[in-house]
Order: C-alpha cells, then sequence, then structure tokens
C-alpha cells in the first residue's frame, strides 16, 4: 500500500524545490548536447582531419563513445527534467485542493486536525428542545455513510460540510502520497548501468523510459501536438512554444517532433538522431528478419551521419526516422530550411529501411545534391521514405506495383512532407522538386491530383522509370506540362510495362503474365499506354522529355531489362540523367538536354 | 544494388527467373564486372581524373571535392579553382574532348548549351568520365566506377593543386588566375 502522507507535509511542500531541480537537470542536459556537439563537431574533425595511424583511431573511436555517452546522459537528464517538473505540477493540483479544503475550514471556524479530521461547533437547533445541536468531529478515515443520520434527529448542519472538508483534505493527501510512490518509481527506474560504456541494451532501456515518463507526465506536459493541424500551423504552434517546452518535448516525444513535419529540419534533426539511437536499442535484441534488415539500414544510417564532413561536402539531415511498416527514413543533403532549391526523391518499387536503401538511395539524394550544387549552391536534396513502397518479393505481377493503393496513402504522406518544407523554408520563394522513380511517380502522380493545385509548394516534377502516374496528360500534374519531365531508357521493363488490358489478354499465368507480354511487347512498340495510364514519356503526355542511358540490353541487344530500371540516378552507370535531373533540381530545367519522343 | 537478374529465354515459354541478389554482383551476373574491390575501382577513378587534368596545357588548379558511395560503385569528383573565361570555355572543352578521344573513350553524349555545357564519355573499362560545367563558369570532373565488389573507400592520396577548403560546406567559385584559361574573364 502506499505509504502515508500528512496533509501538513502536503501544505508545506515546496513545490518551488522540485522546479529547481529540474531545472538543474535541464541544465545538465544542455550540457550533455553541447558537449556531445563540440566532440562530434570540434574534436573529431579535428583529429579525423589532422591524425593518422592507429593511435588516430583509437583515439577517434573513445571520443565517438565518449559523444554516445553525452548523448545517453542528455537524453536521460531531459526526462529526469521533466519528471520531476511533472511531480510538481500534480502535488500542485492536491495542494490547491488542500488550501482550498483548508480556507473552507478556516471561514467555517472548523479545525482540522493532524490525522485529517475536522471538528466543528453546535449549530441549528434541536427538533424537541431547540437548544442548539452539539457539534462534532467529522473524519474521512472510517467508513463514511455507514451510519447514516436517524431520520428523528435533525443533523448539525455543519456535519456535512465538515463531512466534505474532511474528504477532501484526506483525498488530497492520499493523491499526493500514490503521485510520490509513483514517480518515485519512475525517478528509482531512470538510472543508468555502472560504468562507463552505453551499449544498445541501456538505448532500449532509455526508450522505456521515454515511453514511462510520457505516461506519467500526460497531465503536465500535455500532448498538445498538434497531429491534425497543417503544417504551416504545426510551425507556428512551436515557435510560439518557450525554450523549455520546447526541450521538454524533444525529451520526451522525440518521435514525434522528429517525424512532425512543419518543424524546422534543425530540430526534426536533433530528434531523429535520438530517435535513431533508441530505434537502435530496440531492433538490436530482435532476431526477426524485419527487425535485423532494418536494423542494418539504421546502423549504415547512423556511421554516415557520424561520419566526418569533408569539404565541399552537404551536410546530412535525419528529417524522418521509424520501424513503421517497411520503415521510414528521410535524410537531406544540405539543410532544405536554408537552400533554395530541394528535391524530393521518392523511391518505387522494391525500396524499404533496409542497407541498400542507406546505401544506394541515399548516394542518389548526395549526387543530387551535388550535381545541384554545381549550378546553384543553395540547393539541398531529400530521399524520401515516408511511405511503404510495395515489394517485389510479393510476385512480380500479383505485384502490388499494379495496384494504386500504396501509391494514394504515400501521395497524403508526401504532400504533407512538400507542405512542411514550403513551411519551413526561409526564402521568399523557394523552388522545390518532386522526383518519382519507378512506383515512386506513381506515388508522385498521386500526390498531384488529391488535392486542387497539385503538390503543395513543389514547382517541378521529374518522372523516370514511370510505370505510368495515374493521369493521361502532364498537364493534370498541377505544375503545366512545361515543368513536367520525363527520363526513360528504351531497355527499361518497367516503362514498358503493357496495360492492363493487354496483361488480361496476353497472360498465361497471373504472376508473370506482364513479363510476358513485355516479351510480345517488344517487337510490337507504338502503343502508349502502361499500367498506370499513359506513358509518360509519350508524345501525347505532354511532358519534357530528357535524355537518359538506354542501359545495357538484356540478352544481347535484344530485350528489356530490370537492370536499366535502377540507373536513373547513377552517374556511375548514367551521369547524363543524373546531370539533367541536378539541372531541373537546381532552377535550371531550360538547360536540360532532350530526347526524341517514342 | 537493389538488382534483380531477369533473364527472358524465347522458344516454347518464357522463362522468367526474379532472383534476389545479395552481393555487391552486377546485375548481369559478374560477366562484365571488372576484378575489382570499390578501393581499387576509387583507385583507378584517381588515375582516370590525374591523367586528364595532366593532359591540360596550360595546367588548371584543381581541389577535391565530394566523393559518393554507394553499396558497389563510387563516384570521384574534382573541382577546377582556376577561373575558366566564357571565351576560353570552348578552348578548354576542345582540349578535353581531344585527350579523351585518344584515349579510347566512347563519347556517350553532350550538352551543348553555352553557359552550362557537358561531356560524358566512359573508358574501356567501364568508367564513367564526365565534364560538367557549373555556375559562373565553374568545371568539375566526375568519374563514376562500375559496380564492382564491396569495400571500404579511402581518400583520394593525390595531392590538389588548389587549397582544400577544410572545413567548409562550399568550395568556393573559381578564384584563381591563369593568363591562358582566364583571359578576358572579368
Amino acid at each position: 500500500m502506499t505509504p502515508t502522507l500528512t496533509w501538513a507535509q502536503l501544505r508545506d511542500l515546496n513545490c518551488a524545490e522540485l522546479e529547481g531541480a529540474a531545472d538543474g537537470w535541464g541544465k545538465s542536459s544542455n550540457r550533455a548536447d553541447a558537449a556531445r556537439d563540440r566532440i562530434e563537431q570540434q574534436l573529431l574533425t579535428g583529429l579525423r582531419d589532422t591524425q593518422e595511424g592507429e593511435a588516430a583511431q583509437a583515439a577517434v573511436a573513445r571520443l565517438r563513445q565518449l559523444g554516445r555517452n553525452f548523448q545517453y546522459v542528455y537524453t536521460e537528464c531531459g526526462l529526469l527534467r521533466t519528471t520531476l517538473n511533472s511531480l510538481s505540477h500534480e502535488m500542485k493540483t492536491q495542494q490547491r485542493v488542500l488550501r482550498e479544503a483548508l480556507d473552507d475550514a478556516v471561514a467555517l471556524k472548523f479545525t482540522v486536525h493532524a490525522d485529517g479530521s475536522v471538528t466543528y461547533p453546535a449549530a441549528g437547533e434541536g427538533l424537541i428542545d431547540g437548544a442548539p445541536l452539539r457539534g462534532g468531529t467529522a473524519s474521512s478515515t472510517g467508513s463514511p455513510g455507514l451510519v447514516p443520520p436517524s431520520g428523528l434527529v435533525a443533523p448539525n448542519p455543519h456535519a456535512a460540510k465538515a463531512q466534505d472538508i474532511a474528504d477532501r483534505v484526506t483525498g488530497a493527501a492520499r493523491a499526493a502520497a500514490e503521485i510520490d510512490w509513483r514517480y518515485a518509481g519512475i525517478l528509482r527506474r531512470l538510472k543508468a548501468e555502472e560504468g562507463l560504456k552505453v551499449p544498445d541494451s541501456t538505448w532500449k532501456d532509455a526508450a522505456g523510459d521515454a515511453a514511462e515518463v510520457r505516461d506519467a507526465a500526460g497531465a503536465y506536459l500535455k500532448d498538445a501536438i498538434p497531429r491534425d493541424a497543417s503544417p504551416a500551423e504545426r510551425r507556428d504552434w512551436w515557435a510560439g512554444l518557450t525554450q523549455e517546452q520546447r526541450e521538454e518535448y524533444l525529451a520526451v516525444y522525440p518521435d514525434q517532433i522528429g517525424n512532425l513535419d512543419g518543424i524546422p529540419a534543425l530540430v526534426r534533426d536533433a530528434a531523429n538522431r535520438d530517435n535513431l539511437r533508441l530505434l537502435i536499442g530496440e531492433l538490436e535484441g530482435r532476431d526477426d528478419e524485419k527487425s535485423i534488415t532494418q536494423l542494418a539500414g539504421l546502423r549504415e544510417i547512423d556511421r554516415q551521419l557520424g561520419a566526418a564532413v569533408k569539404p565541399g561536402e552537404p551536410p546530412m539531415f535525419l528529417l524522418g526516422v521509424s520501424d513503421e511498416g517497411n520503415g521510414r527514413a528521410i535524410v537531406s543533403y544540405g539543410n532544405p530550411d536554408t537552400a533554395k532549391n530541394v528535391s524530393t526523391y521518392v523511391p518505387g518499387l522494391n525500396t524499404s529501411l533496409d542497407e541498400d536503401f542507406a546505401k544506394n538511395d541515399l548516394k542518389r539524394a548526395l549526387d543530387t545534391a551535388k550535381g545541384s550544387r554545381y549550378h546553384d549552391p543553395s540547393s539541398a536534396a531529400v530521399a524520401w521514405l515516408g511511405y511503404d513502397a510495395p515489394q517485389a518479393v510479393d510476385g512480380f505481377s500479383s505485384l502490388s506495383v499494379a495496384g494504386d493503393g500504396r501509391a494514394v496513402e504515400g501521395g497524403k504522406r508526401l504532400s504533407e512532407f512538400t507542405a512542411g518544407l514550403s513551411a519551413t523554408n526561409e526564402n521568399e520563394d523557394p523552388h522545390l522538386t518532386a522526383i518519382g522513380h519507378s512506383y515512386g511517380s506513381r506515388t508522385v502522380g498521386a500526390a498531384a491530383t488529391q488535392q486542387g493545385g497539385g503538390i503543395p509548394g513543389i514547382d517541378d516534377i521529374v518522372l523516370v522509370g514511370s510505370p505510368g502516374v495515374g493521369v493521361d496528360h502532364a498537364e493534370d500534374l498541377g505544375v503545366g506540362k512545361e515543368h513536367v519531365f520525363v527520363g526513360a531508357a528504351e531497355n527499361d521493363v518497367v516503362t514498358v510495362l503493357p496495360s492492363k488490358q493487354q496483361a488480361a489478354a496476353g497472360a498465361v499465368g497471373s504472376w508473370f503474365g506482364p513479363l510476358l507480354y513485355v516479351a510480345g511487347d517488344v517487337a510490337d512498340q507504338g502503343d502508349d499506354d502502361l499500367w498506370f495510364g499513359k506513358d509518360p514519356a509519350s508524345e501525347s503526355f505532354g511532358a519534357k522529355r530528357f535524355r537518359v542511358d538506354d542501359g545495357p540490353g538484356l540478352v544481347g541487344d535484344f530485350g528489356p531489362s530490370i537492370a536499366a530500371h535502377s540507373q536513373y540516378f547513377d552517374p556511375k552507370r548514367d551521369a547524363v540523367s543524373a546531370h539533367n535531373i541536378s539541372l531541373i533540381s537546381a532552377g535550371r530545367s531550360e538547360k536540360i538536354n532532350t530526347q526524341e519522343y517514342r | 544494388m537493389r538488382c534483380r537478374a531477369v533473364t527472358l529465354t524465347f522458344g516454347l515459354v518464357a522463362v522468367l527467373l526474379l532472383a534476389g541478389c545479395t552481393s555487391g554482383l552486377g546485375p548481369l551476373g559478374g560477366s562484365e564486372r571488372p576484378n575489382m574491390n570499390m578501393q581499387q575501382a576509387a583507385q583507378r577513378a584517381d588515375d582516370i581524373l590525374d591523367d586528364l587534368l595532366g593532359k591540360i596545357h596550360p595546367e588548371v588548379k584543381w581541389t577535391h571535392d565530394t566523393t559518393s558511395v554507394g553499396s558497389c560503385d563510387v563516384t570521384r569528383r574534382r573541382a577546377v579553382m582556376t577561373i575558366v573565361s566564357a571565351e576560353r570555355r570552348g578552348n578548354f572543352l576542345g582540349v578535353v574532348d581531344r585527350s579523351w578521344r585518344s584515349n579510347g573513350y566512347r563519347m556517350k553524349s553532350i550538352n551543348n548549351d553555352p553557359d552550362v555545357p557537358a561531356i560524358f564519355a566512359q573508358t574501356q573499362d567501364g568508367f564513367g568520365v564526365s565534364l560538367i560545367v557549373g555556375g559562373e563558369g565553374q568545371v568539375f570532373f566526375e568519374v563514376d566506377t562500375p559496380c564492382v565488389e564491396e569495400s571500404e573507400v579511402a581518400e583520394s592520396t593525390t595531392r590538389a593543386t588548389a587549397p582544400t577548403y577544410e572545413g567548409m560546406e562550399h568550395i568556393p567559385r573559381p578564384n584563381i588566375r591563369s593568363p591562358f584559361w582566364s583571359a578576358g574573364a572579368p
């Protein structure tokens, strides 16, 4: 049972001291954050740039560990701060209840005793003799209501009031004792392992700590995060918070703040670096395939975030990360809030949060950022894995690639994201580009048609390796057809997937029907209907087609190849296409090389 | 590499193979894959860049730019810090074009825009070589490796001939004058 706490103790409790302690933990948290920053930004960079050899490598490893430790200190101190503030908040609520009860007692000239019982004076008149009724004592410790007043005896009018006051006094003291007990438990569990190592298992505990503090602090740090508001409203909400409130939200709700469109990029990045540690800690102990795959991807992202930034390299911003669905990761190369040009690359078929995404899709974004910066240094490029792309392991045509569902859902998320980009971008008129690759182009198409006026903030649309975008004309994408650009290699199997009708007619077995048809379709050019509508590279679609490499043929020089499908951004295989995408992203689309319509 | 090998064999039946591919194996099964790892490929890319810059006379000053690394390929970059004037731009492109052709590179594509021209070529061993003119006439060179065996990739060991701009997010626009290449530049 909960330990006892007297009402006098509750009355005398100095909550300002609790808040003072909370401030102290807050300062420690901030200092740890600053220390980590200093280690990562200055010490590590300096060491890596100037020193070589085993000793230097060992020092770098130790410093990285130290940086991690500071990050852990930052996280836990932040949680302690919010826990103490929340404790103070709840105690103050009970103090207020107590104060009001005591004030009422004084006004009525009742006496409140140390045990919470309340004595009231004689009052009223007896039914028989008319004399004032005797005073008495009301207490909340017994079982109130078990002895109902006799109908023959009129009660002292004070009795009910005294009982009410006694109930309130005792109730407040009991509630305070329960709060005290609950928070003592939380604070006791907010402790670190002995020693200087902060292994992943400790980070896993940190995730649990955050969840516990979040539950406990619900009354204090109201979950006022405006999830249903527009990204612009969320930006204003965040701007209206005090520094302390922001720090507490970051400590208790890093996963929400980090993934919320409309929150500034620097804030999201800081929150998501914590989320990344917490997620790695959580997934570390699991042995299912999905967790292992995602963990490898997260570790690779973590490695890149921790690597020294070289001259000329756009810094990385982690704008989103979670293990939702097939996993989420949104990475920007260059600050998307300060860059005038921001491109968002939406990957497609078969993309999920794994090592492949973390290496190759991120390389594409980095290459786009670099290519754009050749032309305009104020450029950033985002790899946006903010939706569940279809996975080919399900089979090629049963293949949800043939369904709209993922694109419709992804389109909504994409619109939120780009609305967030334009809300937080500091330039007067930022230039935003959406790049859809493979099924990602269908997602871009969905985003463009879900609400009037196209994709929020988007000025240019690039479609590569597209199986169709869900509309028949470029002008239906909301940016004007002169701002829709299509790259397609002749040998790309996805861009020559036949339409559903053709597939139905030509299919032998539904699993490989469409591909079978491709075989037949090679000899039968000149049809411009694809799986999701008009071939965006066709003349009737009306987009500008830009030059891409044809890619390696499959059988000698004949036939389409899946290999050609993933080379659009990769300068290693197609620098021409990457160059054109970079020009468009940098706002210089008038300079691209065009290719014949097919 | 997100790669799947697809084989279509024509005959009585079309046979379709969709196979997940776990290593850095090229999509064509490795038959065209140079027998090297990413570090060796990056080294080869550095040699290509050394060669092409070495053949530009009078010399231009250059600095290292970002290396980007995938799971089986590497892109090396260098930025030219010598001012190449609009007047000399065609001259510069001509020097590069001739040197690449004489090396036996396959010329793949050009962008003949007067402000931001570009040349894309490929070496006989499958490395992409690009010249891109960017903002303020700055010239960039890129070399893309083929897909090779995964490995760590070290920094280039070639010493840059211009400052290396340590700690700077942006490499500046060209700021070194050459009596020949900068002729007519403001």
